[in-house]
């Protein structure tokens, strides 16, 4: 009887809340929602209150909770409760996409990657898209969240991550003793040697170094694609950064007898992954020298007030650009050949990063080049000044 | 031949390890030749030393490790920190927690020597 009971009741409220929103929908609704049950995706609609009204079958999947359960509530209220990757909360009015969406009409125009809270207590990473809903009158009657689970693939990614990261510890430090004892012979540290062994060891040198920057590359690749997800936000100091990086192609530049100049302004803001700025701004700047053969690279570093950006300048007067080339230069595998200059290894995976990496910043990069006049990039990066 | 500046080396692969000492004993250095972080933090602990060349990822304590309890003991002795440059952020914190320098893997070991006799200058 009482389990009769339940049932009967369960049932009321079921189509209670389906109705409410079934008035304002067109008639094909029932046709609709088994058609929502049946994607892979999760999905709910609320009300312009962010109040579910409709929950499908995967988000059951996805989080734990069954339709019954959540009706009526807010997302909010112990259910998803979404945070970003860093774990801040995002429930609160002012911060929730959703409610951004419906009332201020900032609708994310891409997929937003949050966490969300399993009924288990576990948490799911989810890839979210948000969109207001209107009547055909215009009015507004709620919003729907479309979520997937990719918890799997972040997994992946980040052994991917890890892969790379011990295979690059293993890879390079084979080929820092062969460099590195070679150097020793060729600088006559261990012994005179005749003019053909110098002849045949620097022969092994250059191509060994050759080789040693196809490595480069494709460990910066492994580590690189595919990790989107494990994008850091955090306070970074670009001054310090920029700094450091300078500081440690220093000696390289020396060695060339190029003057490397520099000019950063101190307290340079943003929020962002240090790691890949890092990686990103080293791919500049050791470009610029690894393509100059004489003269000078610069670096300069400023904010400007008006448009509330970082802006990052490196100039050579190195070999330069050709103009059919600057527009596939930041293309990935793309490589300009410079007729009579030796080529140096390299799979044309430098700038397809520095690209990505400035883009997810949601900062732009331009490039100014000619041949034979050098190169200038120009870099401009959402940022404020730390005090 | 207690003249002779005493530089600790700390890096877990053999060959490099030698690499470095054989260059430091050119350049009229003494290296003392150590495998793995405890080794390290000992040695630069307990012995005279006028410079750290320090690798990070090493066995039982990591270069960095190293560095914060070498750096809070002995403040002024100069570290150069010696690494892949894949590990972008564990040379920023080396230099944000004292290091004097940092170069990356393959290098060239004349640099080595010039940047290591700069930052034991710089003292």
């Amino acid at each position: 009887m009482t389990d009769k009971k339940t049932k009967k009741n369960q049932k009321d409220q079921k189509p209670d809340s389906l109705l409410k929103y079934q008035s304002t929908f067109p008639k094909e609704v029932s046709f609709l929602i088994n058609l929502l049950d049946q994607i892979s995706d999760g999905i709910y609609i609320t009300d312009p209150e962010r109040k579910i009204m409709y929950w499908n079958k995967a988000a059951e999947t996805i989080t734990g909770y069954k339709q019954e359960e959540v009706l009526g509530k807010r997302c909010a209220d112990s259910i998803l409760e979404h945070t970003d990757l860093a774990g801040n909360k995002l429930c609160s009015t002012e911060l929730c996409p959703l409610h951004k969406a419906m009332h201020s009409n900032k609708v994310p125009s891409e997929p937003l990657t949050l966490k969300a809270l399993h009924k288990e207590g576990r948490l799911v990473i989810v890839e979210v898209g948000i969109t207001p809903l209107h009547s055909i009158s215009g009015t507004l009657i709620g919003g729907i969240e479309i979520f997937r689970d990719v918890s799997a693939k972040v997994e992946l990614e980040e052994q991917k991550a890890r892969f790379f990261s011990s295979l690059s510890h293993e890879l390079k430090t084979p080929l820092a003793n062969m460099q590195g004892y070679l150097d020793l012979i060729l600088s006559g540290d261990a012994g005179e040697i005749n003019e053909l062994q110098q002849e045949f060891l620097n022969t092994i040198y250059n191509e060994e170094q050759k080789l040693a920057n196809y490595i480069e590359d494709l460990l910066e690749m492994g580590r690189f694609e595919g990790t989107d997800y494990s994008y850091q936000q955090n306070v970074t100091n670009l001054s310090a950064l920029i700094k450091s990086l300078i500081r440690s192609f220093k000696n390289e530049a020396a060695k060339k007898g190029l003057v490397l100049n520099h000019n950063i302004a101190t307290g340079l803001g943003l929020l962002g992954d240090k790691e890949r700025l890092s990686q990103a701004f080293s791919n500049l700047i050791g470009n610029a020298i690894k393509y100059t053969e004489a003269g000078t690279v610069s670096i300069e570093a400023w904010f400007d007030r008006e448009e509330k950006e970082l802006i990052v300048k490196i100039s050579d007067s190195g070999i330069g650009i050709p103009e059919t080339d600057l527009k596939n230069i930041f293309e990935m595998f793309y490589r300009v050949e410079h007729p009579g200059v030796r080529n140096k290894g390299g799979t044309g995976v430098g700038l397809y990063i520095v690209e990505r990496v400035i883009r997810r910043h949601d900062g732009k990069i331009s490039l100014e080049s000619a041949p034979g006049e050098g190169s200038v990039f120009t870099v401009s990066l959402p940022g404020f000044i730390i005090d | 031949m207690t003249d002779l500046k005493q530089v600790l080396v700390a890096e877990d692969d053999p060959g490099l390890n030698r690499l470095i000492s054989f260059k430091l004993e050119k350049e009229g250095f003494k290296a003392l030749s150590v495998f793995d972080g405890k080794a390290a933090l000992k040695t630069a602990l307990e012995e005279d030393i006028k410079a750290i060349i320090l690798d990070i990822m090493m066995p039982f304590l990591d270069g960095i490790q190293v560095l914060k309890k070498v750096h809070s003991a002995k403040p002024q002795l100069p570290v150069l920190i010696l690494s892949i440059k894949s590990r972008e952020n564990d040379l920023h914190q080396a230099l944000e927690l004292g290091a004097k320098d940092y170069m990356t893997k393959p290098f060239q070991p004349d640099d080595l020597i010039t940047r290591l006799k700069q930052i034991m200058e710089n003292d």
